[in-house]
């Protein structure tokens, strides 16, 4: 798909071109990671990743402080290594992992995307996450919402995802299993 | 009172000693009404680790049955277990789920309480009581009964209630192999917690002795070889397990010895803390036990899980599964490990057990799903033919349980592949609990409950 890469107020980015191309290339490829797990090209989208990917969601509690501050614990929902990835890829393309069949149906909404830091081999971005997931004949749908912390690494010469945090707007989960990639 | 929920008592009454279990146990609202009442207002329930509140004024708000507690260390470092209501007006006084504080205010008109429970403070006392108010009487409710045992939290509401240590038992010899087998106490990690559509008894029912789902709902499990034959966990299925029913739990034992995978230093450790029969189970028998479910909702697991494609660790999990309504329940899960194991060695238990049993770990998320489906397709009234039993029939036959003469532990146990009894076992407990289950007319005394409480007394708190 055409990106309009030079049009920088319509990317919301200030700075000079190079900041601008960043930003596209951070956006560009959230863009095509969260198509990836919505059409469930999940090989295509470990692909995205680096050797040394750690995709962490780490568990909330209430407290009085808020915002980050409610992370203060070493729980996760989800803290998975390379191995751990692939696996769960692996489980899915059984015809046994039955939390996921039927398959749920999955819309990521990336939003709000900042580029903290960047050089040409790293970059930290951050987005806003909106997750809508739907399964089977129930009316009803989930919501996650959270913001992604994501450092995105070049390995010959493509971004890859090296390291995630998914900071969740829920301290309960408001499902009963994660089985879809947040 | 409807004849809906008599019927469901009823019939489970009725058909439990043929292993027939109405699944309208699983979303009944009076059964679920009756559960509050005479399970979760009476009997001992673990609601958190000495650890996570270390500190004086370290606390963290806990449901027991259907209200809030603030599980809280005093200034003595005492554990106090205190009603989250103010006394005036019953606004909760606490709003966040943990933190540290000397003291609570409430909100509403100003009460202000020590983390003691005791009422130091009310705002324009004088002009607004004179001498009409007496603190003294005005403290935040304690819980009835509380206590510990290896650095684990259990309350009871119940006033008449029996003793921890004589309500757990000789359960307490299996308990040793979770949270009891160190000097300097339990790394503890948690809870998550998450809302499942599903029955609080339904993961309890399974976790006491359900090996015979494993093959198929676990089937992705063996096929990516997180399990089956080239790992220590459920390395051959069909291999000699020991099922344990032993007061107020019940438990499987898998053929993998507990000490496997521990440093040497840490199965000294281990050998310190348990008994001479005990650790002839965890070494030279080569016993774990796998899967533990203690009544009324509290699950734990021993397992050996992978981090990488060619290491394991071994962890420990505990998880209450809290009614939030007949077919609502959250689950709050921690992962443990003797501090002795060192930090290093816990964070890859946490991860490990993170991705198998964790909210979205690879196991629990296919257990969790089934659930909520049995939970659902139990509803009725509706269509259908007169069938709505569980058959939990497997093993029914005395006949085919067989003692171990040569196991040491307590409990009656019993060497078995596949069986249902540690699940009748639990149910069992559960109706026992209940009563004779007539709730609305109920006054007139339960019949010869095993339980210690000795009188009929219905009110909910």
């Amino acid at each position: 798909m055409a990106q309009r890469e030079t049009d920088a107020d319509a990317a919301g980015a200030a700075g000079d071109g190079a900041d601008v191309e960043r930003y596209h290339e951070a956006r560009r490829f959230l863009y095509e990671e969260a198509e990836k797990i919505d059409d469930r090209e999940f090989d295509a989208w470990l692909e995205m990743m680096t050797e040394d990917i750690r995709y962490r969601i780490p568990a909330r509690q209430t407290r009085s402080e808020g915002g980050k501050g409610e992370f203060r614990g070493d729980a996760h929902h989800v803290d998975d290594n390379r191995f751990m990835l692939e696996t769960r890829v692996e489980r899915l393309e059984t015809e046994h992992a039955w939390a996921e069949q039927p398959r749920s149906r999955t819309r990521h909404f990336v939003s709000n995307v900042r580029v903290v830091e960047a050089s040409d081999a790293e970059m930290e971005v951050k987005s806003n996450l909106l997750l809508h997931i739907n399964r089977g004949d129930d009316p009803e749908s989930h919501r996650i919402s959270g913001e992604r912390q994501d450092v995105l690494r070049k390995v010959d010469g493509a971004w890859k995802l090296d390291d995630r945090t998914v900071y969740l707007d829920h301290a309960t989960l408001p499902l009963g299993k994660i089985s879809v990639f947040i | 009172m409807s004849t809906q929920r008599s019927n469901v008592i009823d019939e489970w009454r009725a058909g439990m000693d043929e292993g027939l279990v109405p699944q309208g146990i699983f979303n009944d609202e009076e059964l679920y009404e009756l559960e509050m009442e005479r399970i979760f207002a009476r009997e001992w329930q673990f609601v958190g680790f000495t650890d996570e509140i270390s500190d004086p004024g370290d606390y963290v708000v806990r449901p027991i049955g259907n209200k809030e507690y603030i599980v809280t260390r005093d200034e003595d470092g005492d554990v106090r277990i205190l009603l989250n209501r103010c006394r005036h007006q019953g606004t909760p006084v606490c709003n966040v789920e943990a933190g540290n504080t000397s003291h609570f205010r409430c909100r509403y008109h100003g009460w202000t309480y020590d983390n003691e429970g005791d009422l130091i403070g009310v705002p324009h006392k004088d002009s607004a009581y004179g001498d009409d108010l007496d603190p003294d009487e005005m403290a935040l409710e304690p819980i009835a009964n509380y206590d510990t045992y290896e650095g684990m939290i259990f309350a009871n509401p119940d006033p008449d209630a029996e003793p921890l240590e004589e309500f757990l038992g000789d359960f307490r010899w299996y308990m040793d192999f979770f949270t009891g087998t160190t000097d300097e106490g339990l790394y503890v990690t948690g809870p998550t917690r998450s809302i499942a559509n599903l029955n609080w008894k339904m993961s309890l029912l399974n976790v006491v002795g359900d090996t015979y789902h494993g093959p198929t709902t676990h089937r992705s499990g063996f096929e990516t070889g997180l399990i089956g034959p080239d790992t220590e966990q459920f390395g051959d299925l069909s291999e000699y397990k020991l099922h344990i029913a032993c007061g107020p739990g019940a438990l499987e034992l898998a053929r993998r010895p507990y000490i496997a995978g521990h440093r040497d230093e840490v199965k000294d450790t281990i050998r310190r803390n348990v008994s001479d029969d005990q650790w002839a189970v965890m070494a030279d028998q080569g016993w774990t036990p796998n899967n533990c479910g203690l009544f009324p909702n509290v699950v734990m697991v021993n397992l050996s899980m992978k981090v990488a494609e060619d290491e394991k660790v071994p962890i420990t999990m505990v998880q209450t599964f809290v009614p939030r309504g007949p077919s609502k329940t959250e689950v709050f899960s921690w992962v443990v490990n003797q501090k002795e194991a060192g930090k290093e060695h816990h964070e890859k238990a946490v991860q490990a057990a993170t991705f198998t049993f964790g909210s979205g770990g690879t196991f629990l998320q296919d257990d969790i799903d089934i659930w909520s489906r049995v939970t659902e397709s139990g509803e009725g009234p509706g269509p259908g033919g007169d069938d709505r039993d569980m058959k939990l029939t497997m093993k029914l036959d005395e006949e085919h349980v067989e003692e171990d003469p040569d196991f040491p532990g307590p409990g009656r146990v019993y060497g078995v592949e596949f069986s249902e009894e540690n699940g009748r076992y639990y149910l069992d407990m559960v109706l026992d609990a209940l009563g004779n289950g007539d709730a609305g007319a109920d006054g007139a005394g339960t019949e010869a409950d095993a339980g210690a409480e000795g009188d009929a007394d219905t009110e909910a708190e």
